[in-house]
């Protein structure tokens, strides 16, 4: 081989070697890059170190095929000298005779090495082409792209764990708690008849728990609809917050309207103080060369507190706390004698006062029940405040009877106010992980109704919730889509 | 001298005969050295060329360079075969008794210059163009061969066509080349009147004999051909025929039909040549490109496509070799 043609051809291999390893390292590159977005975006799932081997495997296995496929022959070399230099194929043409005998053959081989050696190895350049600086960009920016994209973010919301199991000696702790709680409501001063729908809600947790397989997801389940359970029990029980939704008009009489704010609070002695303004305010009215206007004073009493209680569906007739008022306005109505009607109004209010509070007493029991029993099970459980919608008592339109939601995005968290069901305050925003918007980090109640009636509906059609209570959660979210409804 | 050396003086010899010639020959340099390739190679050209341009005084000028007999045989519509190539004739010997003799005629020489073949009748230029092929003649069951080298310079004048018998191209194709002699410049034209008033003889000295160029042939045939450049001849050669399964474009387009085989052996056996003329060993694209035109131009007919896009055949050869890949 003549000694020049080595200088060229060392240098064509040098080339061949950086366009190999330009090509490899892409390829490798590639490889990698596309496994590990690939994985990013969930499409597949490959753990990166495997990612990373399969990248250096291709690397090496297209560098060694490589190698053979761009190492150049005696031929290519030539060629590119004829070209490059303008030899018209002598170059070509003495590799293609090497080895053969002839003057001629011999001649042209003289005269080829004798031009090859005038020929400066600086002058020979180089050849890459636009693949070669395209394909090593193009890797590139992939790898990064695959580094820099953020992870699927369906991921971060949603991600199967496996499941929690407690261990028995948790699982006990817990039912030794609940039988605490069981043992409270039964030494508690309300009805027999609402501690047995306690004591069975509690007992059905303790079904549940031990049915559970004690698996952390179906016992915590299995909490919140207790609690749920209790709080609707103690909705139906108490008549406190539908009545004073009824009662309460337009600012139109501020013993009334504080009447009604503190009997959906329960405060027993500001009712006791406004039932007596509400007897002054009416022996005040009273004037006796006006029996017209004492009937009419009477009359919109007896208006305001009993008929429209009377009138609307919402609270029972059987309900102690709605005859308790409506004995006190019936008892006011006979109160015509004009001699002695401030006498007379001091008697009903004597009479009824007691009834009145007593009810609201009673109810206020259940209701320190009720909350006991929210706030124990959900220590214990760790259950995060839920509650659906409460009304808010500025926005109730008295003409029409129906319950309006105010949405708003504040969040009231005063126990007194958290009623569950319904209740006076702010409107409490919903929140469900099913469709929790973690951008936002909140939602509409709107959006969440769906779910918790379908929820609540899967609980009752699984059993977990007595049947007794199914028509009453109907009517209950039948009202809040139509309140929705209407607010949208 | 040995070989080598004599490969070696293959260029100086040739460079001495151009040198020669051009002290009789003003300027067409092309045709010159397509025209000594095509003796040194052994084929023989057609020459076309306007009255006056010098195609008689090139072969007289080589003949002399050449030290060669030359002889010019002025093609007429009533010129016999016999004319041509010689007949029997009675003669009485010394001692009186009549003897048939065969008299050589003209073509009876090693370089030969035909002029307007296309006024002989197609049995007269058959006659001429079967010596041109066999290098002998047979007369009367005697064959009498041609001294080598042979070298036939056929001429036709572009005009006055009528009356003409255009050789047809089956003969057209023994031709290795077909060369144009164009109308000279000027300067050539002044130089020619300026020479010829002096002398109208030829001045040229002998440089080469007819052994020497029988030798330059042998030396030619041992050029060697890279294989890519042979393929890309005869790739060249196969681009000219439209009906081959994948024809070239332009073949397609422009040509009627495309040349012989023999077109191929002209390309290879001329590039040997020429590469040793311009001081080559081996042969190159350049040399395959250079005598495409002269060796493909009488052998392809161009169609109608062509002369409505006004391309001469020269212009349809340079398309066909853009067209061939290397």
């Amino acid at each position: 081989m003549d000694t020049n043609f080595s200088k060229f051809k060392k240098k064509v291999f040098i080339e061949s070697i950086i366009k190999n390893c330009l090509i490899s390292l892409s390829l490798g590159i590639l490889s990698f890059s596309i496994l590990f977005l690939l994985d990013k975006l969930e499409i597949i799932s490959f753990d990166i170190l495997l990612s990373v081997l399969i990248g250096v495997g291709v690397l090496f296995v297209s560098f060694v095929a490589l190698f053979f496929i761009l190492k150049p022959r005696n031929m290519n070399v030539a060629k590119r000298i004829d070209n490059q230099f303008d030899l018209n194929e002598k170059v070509q043409t003495m590799i293609a005779f090497e080895g053969q005998d002839g003057d001629i053959i011999s001649l042209q081989r003289e005269d080829a090495k004798e031009r090859l050696s005038k020929l400066s190895i600086k002058n020979f350049s180089m050849k890459f082409n636009f693949l070669h600086l395209i394909i090593p960009i193009v890797a590139l920016a992939l790898c990064i792209t695959s580094i820099t994209i953020p992870a699927s973010a369906k991921s971060n919301i949603i991600e199967e764990k496996p499941p929690v199991i407690y261990d028995e000696d948790d699982v006990e702790w817990y039912i030794i708690k609940i039988q605490n709680l069981i043992e409270y409501v039964n030494s508690s001063e309300i009805a027999e008849e609402l501690k047995s729908d306690y004591v069975a809600e509690l007992n059905l947790l303790i079904d549940n728990i031990e049915a559970s397989d004690r698996v952390q997801s179906v016992i915590y389940d299995a909490a919140v609809v207790t609690v749920t359970q209790i709080e609707i029990i103690t909705d139906i029980e108490n008549s406190n917050n539908e009545i004073a939704a009824i009662i309460r008009p337009d600012a139109f009489d501020a013993n009334i309207v504080s009447f009604s704010q503190n009997l959906v609070s329960l405060d027993i002695d500001t009712i006791t103080e406004i039932l007596n303004n509400m007897r002054s305010q009416l022996q005040v009215q009273y004037d006796p060369q006006n029996p017209d206007g004492q009937e009419e004073a009477l009359q919109k009493f007896y208006s305001i507190m009993v008929s429209r209680i009377r009138e609307s569906d919402k609270v029972s007739n059987d309900d102690p706390l709605y005859i308790a008022l409506k004995n006190l306005g019936d008892a006011l109505l006979k109160c015509n004698n004009a001699a002695s009607v401030h006498p007379a109004i001091q008697e009903v209010f004597n009479e009824y006062d007691d009834e009145i509070i007593l009810e609201i007493m009673k109810q206020k029991k259940v209701q320190d029940v009720n909350d006991y029993l929210v706030l124990e099970l959900s220590l214990l459980f760790n259950i995060e405040e839920e509650s659906g919608p409460i009304i808010d008592d500025n926005v109730i339109d008295n003409t029409d009877d129906s319950l309006t939601f105010d949405e708003t995005t504040e969040s009231d968290t005063n126990p007194n106010n958290n009623q569950g069901g319904m209740g006076t305050g702010d409107v409490l925003m919903g929140s469900d992980e099913l469709v929790f918007d973690p951008e936002e980090g909140s939602t509409k109640y709107q959006n969440v109704i769906d779910d918790y009636y379908k929820n609540i509906m899967a609980k009752f059609d699984e059993g977990l919730i007595d049947e007794k209570y199914r028509e009453l959660v109907e009517k209950y979210y039948n009202e809040l889509y139509g309140a929705a409804e209407n607010n949208e | 001298m040995n070989n080598i050396e004599q490969v070696k003086e293959f260029s100086v010899l040739i460079n001495k005969i151009k040198e020669e010639i051009s002290k009789d020959v003003v300027g067409q340099i092309d045709v010159v050295d397509n025209v000594i390739t095509a003796i040194i190679a052994g084929g023989n050209v057609l020459l076309e060329g306007v009255p006056g341009v010098g195609k008689t005084r090139l072969v007289r000028s080589l003949s002399k360079i050449l030290n060669l007999p030359f002889s010019r045989i002025q093609f007429t519509p009533d010129l016999m075969p016999s004319d041509v190539t010689g007949t029997n004739i009675i003669e009485k010997d010394e001692n009186g008794r009549m003897n048939q003799v065969f008299q050589k005629g003209p073509i009876f020489a090693n370089l030969v210059l035909g002029d307007e073949v296309n006024r002989a009748t197609p049995k007269t230029q058959s006659a001429m163009l079967e010596v041109m092929q066999e290098h002998k003649v047979t007369v009367s069951n005697v064959t009498y061969k041609i001294d080598e080298p042979f070298f036939v310079l056929a001429t036709q004048n572009p005009v006055e066509q009528d009356g003409t018998y255009p050789l047809p191209e089956a003969q057209m194709d023994r031709f290795m080349f077909k060369l144009i002699m164009e109308f000279p410049s000027i300067t050539e034209l002044t130089s020619i009147v300026n020479m010829t008033q002096v002398t109208m003889d030829e001045t040229a000295n002998a440089v080469i004999d007819g052994p020497t160029i029988l030798q330059m042939r042998e030396i030619a045939k041992s050029v060697p051909v890279l294989d890519e450049v042979l393929v890309y001849a005869m790739n060249l050669v196969t681009n000219t025929h439209p009906e081959i399964a994948n024809p070239s474009d332009t073949a397609k387009k422009y040509i009627k039909y495309g040349a012989s085989p023999r077109a191929g052996q002209a390309l290879i056996t001329a590039a040997k040549v020429r590469a040793l003329m311009n001081g080559n060993y081996n042969v190159s694209y350049d040399d395959i490109n250079a005598l495409a035109y002269p060796v493909l131009r009488h052998r392809i007919k161009t169609n109608y496509n062509a002369i409505n896009d006004r391309l001469s055949i020269d212009d349809v050869i340079g398309l066909l070799i853009k067209e061939t890949k290397r």
